[in-house]
């Protein structure tokens, strides 16, 4: 019985959450940065990512609609790592519910997108082409200074040394 | 021996040797110029020990490594390239005078000390966490074939993008790292 308890319940929950509207699953700021960006002490090099969501509320100049609760247009500037920052990448983001996927295209990966979930306090995401993971934690206040990795990927602590 | 390294000659890393024969052939001598990459610019400061190189690497141009590891480079361009991959590097050498602007400027910072990028002996491949998993086997495959070491294998983090080679294991670089400073500086003179 209990079993069956918590299997109607979940399939609820996820019946719910499938049908939130996209600004119940999106951080309240217009900008909101999150970053696992950190120093590798093994080889000098910054890496991870950084991404900027920008909550605009323009409308859609391909589909001509205002933007509502559950057409609302989200920009992103996506910012990957080279050694040091690399240029950031500026783009319209597809977002359903806490889904979400970054067009990354260019002439070399026509089909690259950095695809995943998305809360108020975290981006979990892969690139489309391939399955390493990636968590992103909100930067509450986000500096160009950065702590050294974990061996999760994650930066340390110690903040801005 | 150059005179930085009077005092501390142990802790240098010897001249390049000349190369040995392997499965792939004879790889270049260390003081010619690379082959493959874009020699507009190349010059090398010989002043005894390891020298620097000024090569125009695809994606950085303008860029200057240490003499050993650059014609490792030119050939992982090019075992890369019969994979039918362009590689482009978005991050090669950075001298601390470099890491010192770019703390000073607010652009962000890496507190690197002893990297083997301020000694010319790293290069970064910056789209290479995008890669599909075969591509980023060829190119793996590619580095190891030229002798180049993956910074996949660092721990506690690995660093999928870097691509080094690394004279010393084990070893401080203070030194190689002074010494390639002075390379480049004496270089940049010239130009």
């Amino acid at each position: 019985m209990r079993s069956r308890l918590v299997w109607l319940s979940g399939i609820v929950g996820s019946i719910l959450g499938a049908t939130l509207p996209a600004k119940a699953q999106l951080p309240p700021g217009v900008l909101t940065v999150y970053s696992n960006l950190c120093f590798n002490p093994a080889s000098g090099d910054l890496n991870g990512l950084r991404i900027i969501v920008f909550r605009s509320a323009t409308w859609s100049t391909r589909e001509s609609e205002p933007p509502s609760d559950d057409t609302e247009n989200v920009y992103v500037i996506f910012q990957p790592t080279g050694g040091l920052l690399a240029p950031p990448r500026y783009t319209l983001a597809i977002i359903k519910g806490d889904h979400f996927r970054i067009p990354l295209a260019s002439p070399d990966a026509p089909d690259l997108s950095f695809i995943g979930r998305i809360t108020s306090d975290v981006i979990v995401g892969t690139y489309s082409t391939n399955d390493t993971r990636y968590r992103l934690k909100r930067e509450p206040d986000p500096r160009n200074k950065f702590t050294g990795c974990l061996d999760t990927g994650e930066p340390s602590d110690g903040r801005y040394p | 021996m150059g005179f930085l390294f009077r005092d501390k000659p142990q802790t240098y890393a010897p001249p390049p040797t000349p190369p040995t024969p392997t499965m792939l052939g004879q790889t270049p001598a260390p003081t010619e110029p690379p082959t493959g990459l874009e020699s507009s610019t190349q010059q090398t400061a010989p002043t005894g020990g390891r020298t620097a190189v000024a090569v125009d690497l695809p994606g950085r141009p303008g860029s200057y490594l240490d003499s050993e590891f650059a014609p490792k480079v030119d050939a992982f361009i090019r075992y890369a390239r019969e994979a039918g991959h362009d590689i482009r590097f978005s991050s090669s050498d950075r001298t601390q005078a470099k890491q010192d602007d770019i703390r000073r400027s607010g652009k962000g910072t890496t507190p690197a000390e002893q990297s083997l990028h301020s000694a010319g002996l790293a290069v970064d491949i910056g789209d290479f966490d995008g890669f599909t998993e075969s591509k980023k086997l060829d190119i793996r495959n590619a580095a190891e074939r030229a002798g180049l070491s993956w910074g996949g294998t660092f721990r506690p983090k690995p660093d999928t993008m870097h691509f080094h080679f690394d004279p010393i294991p084990g070893q401080d670089r203070t030194d190689l790292i002074n010494n390639f400073a002075e390379q480049v500086r004496r270089l940049q003179s010239r130009q």
